[in-house]
């Protein structure tokens, strides 16, 4: 399998380059800006790195899941699929990949917002003051910096987890567009009401699932309550691969 | 060693393969004759594994097609299937990095007899040259079965020759190949089988020399008078 995870990391290099190459852009602009004293300039490109964040998110969920839709829908798939290789460890390697990914981005994107936040204290000192109120209002809260961090691990693990279960319901429903449904026109229109309707339906039971605190006080509380919705999407993850994959491995048609 | 019983594959209103049965040994070449249009290629993709069959039953040293038939039996396809980034080079690590019996060596030798460059990239080359870089990774495999599916595409008059001869050189006791080609005549010389398929069935099959002895014509002619009607 890692050596699939090679050759799908490959397989993206240029767009996960492009992406690469517009954020550090954009990194570029906030520090001359800053290094300028250019207010109106910083405040764009830090309006413009957030943006890139969520922006960069959607890209490697995308890279992700065009990737997989590709391998079952274009004749480079026969490379892959001609393998000696199991349908589970295909649909793992492209995950694994994304993942790499994603954790990529997640690290570049931490490592510029520490910096870029202490840079734009020191030129526009005024802005101490914000992050002061921040500090009082955790503190108010009862929340010291131990309990902030483990509140922002908590936060980057749901979204790794809700990030894996929309990518693999996506393999789910290209999957069932490409075995299931290959007979009929319009796959790929198939392929994304599919996905619509499972999205709907995994929103649906969400909202339903037992609420342990629903007013938490404290960062733990809010972790705790956190947990219901983190088994249900490993659950809805680990299921939709293993669809996927009995349905590659008995109905697969290139 | 391949084992073919009454295979059927149909898409929407199509039936792309009716009832294929056939038993492919060792030590033979075998031609699977048609128009386009006849089934071959979702034949030889069902063999590869590419493809489920609707109904019937396909085994490869008494194996369900899967896992282990794949790294026994080599496939090229008719179309470039190569990822847009690579160059032959590429191309050959992949194929090492997967199968087991791939020979590096001997892919370098072919890709130096097929007047290949190792670091071109497949993409920007013409539609002859990808079919001889298609050509020279499959035979590459030392596999039990090679299956060339229309290999003769895209190559000119002259190098068809060269890519016979290729072929034939690559056949050994232990190997089964298996070529599809509506170039019947090129064919005609080197196959030990011939597999003659008409709307996704067998129509008929044996041993080319046992065919035109008692059929009293060549295989050809034997085209001919099948498809002449389609």
């Amino acid at each position: 399998m890692f050596r699939l995870i090679k050759y799908e990391m490959r397989k993206n290099i240029t767009s996960v380059v492009i992406l690469f190459a517009v954020i550090m852009g954009l990194e570029g602009y906030f520090l001359i800006s800053a290094l300028t004293d250019s207010r109106s300039h910083t405040a764009i490109s830090s309006s413009l790195l957030v943006i890139a964040t969520m922006v960069a998110y959607f890209c490697v969920c995308i890279f992700g899941i065009a990737t997989y839709s590709k391998e079952l829908k274009s004749k480079t798939g026969y490379m892959t699929f001609m393998t000696p290789i199991s349908s589970f460890s295909i649909i793992g390697s492209k995950l694994i990949s994304t993942l790499i990914e994603g954790v990529f981005f997640a690290i570049l994107l931490v490592v510029l917002a520490c910096t870029d936040m202490a840079l734009f204290e020191a030129v526009f000192p005024e802005t101490k003051l914000f992050s002061s109120f921040i500090n009082m209002l955790l503190e108010s809260m009862g929340v010291d910096a131990s309990g902030f961090w483990l509140g922002m691990l908590a936060t980057v693990i749901e979204l790794l987890v809700t990030f894996f279960a929309i990518v693999s319901m996506a393999y789910l429903a290209i999957t069932l567009s490409s075995t299931a449904f290959q007979n009929k026109k319009y796959k790929g229109v198939i392929s994304a009401v599919i996905f619509i309707v499972i999205v709907i339906i995994v929103s649906k039971v969400a909202d339903v699932l037992p609420n342990i605190y629903s007013n938490p006080t404290s960062v733990i509380e809010a972790i705790v309550s956190m947990v219901p919705a983190l088994i249900y999407f490993t659950l809805i993850t680990v299921a939709s691969i293993f669809v996927s994959g009995t349905l590659l491995e008995k109905k697969v048609s290139l | 060693m391949l084992k073919c019983e009454n295979l059927v594959k149909k898409y929407m209103n199509t039936t792309a393969v009716a009832d294929i049965s056939t038993n492919i040994e060792p030590g033979k070449i075998y031609a699977l004759l048609g128009p386009n249009g006849s089934g071959k290629t979702t034949f030889m993709k069902i063999v590869a594994g590419l493809i489920k069959p609707t109904a019937g039953n396909i085994t490869f040293e008494d194996k369900p097609v899967g896992i282990y038939s794949k790294a026994h039996i080599a496939y090229m396809p008719t179309e470039n299937f190569f990822y847009s980034y690579m160059t032959c080079k590429d191309a050959g690590h992949y194929y090492r990095d997967f199968f087991n019996d791939f020979d590096e060596e001997k892919y370098h030798q072919l890709l130096k007899e097929m007047d290949l460059d190792l670091n071109q990239k497949i993409s920007k080359m013409s539609s002859g040259m990808v079919a001889k870089a298609k050509l020279a990774i499959t035979l590459a495999r030392n596999s039990r079965i090679i299956m060339l599916d229309e290999p003769l595409n895209g190559i000119d008059i002259i190098a068809r020759e060269k890519v016979i001869n290729t072929v034939i050189a690559n056949a050994t006791q232990d190997n089964a190949i298996i070529m599809s080609s509506h170039l019947v005549d090129e064919l005609e010389k080197v196959i030990d089988y011939a597999i003659f398929i008409r709307k996704g069935e067998v129509v008929m099959q044996g041993e080319a020399e046992e065919l035109r002895t008692s059929r009293g014509m060549s295989i050809v002619d034997m085209y001919k008078q099948i498809y002449a009607h389609d």
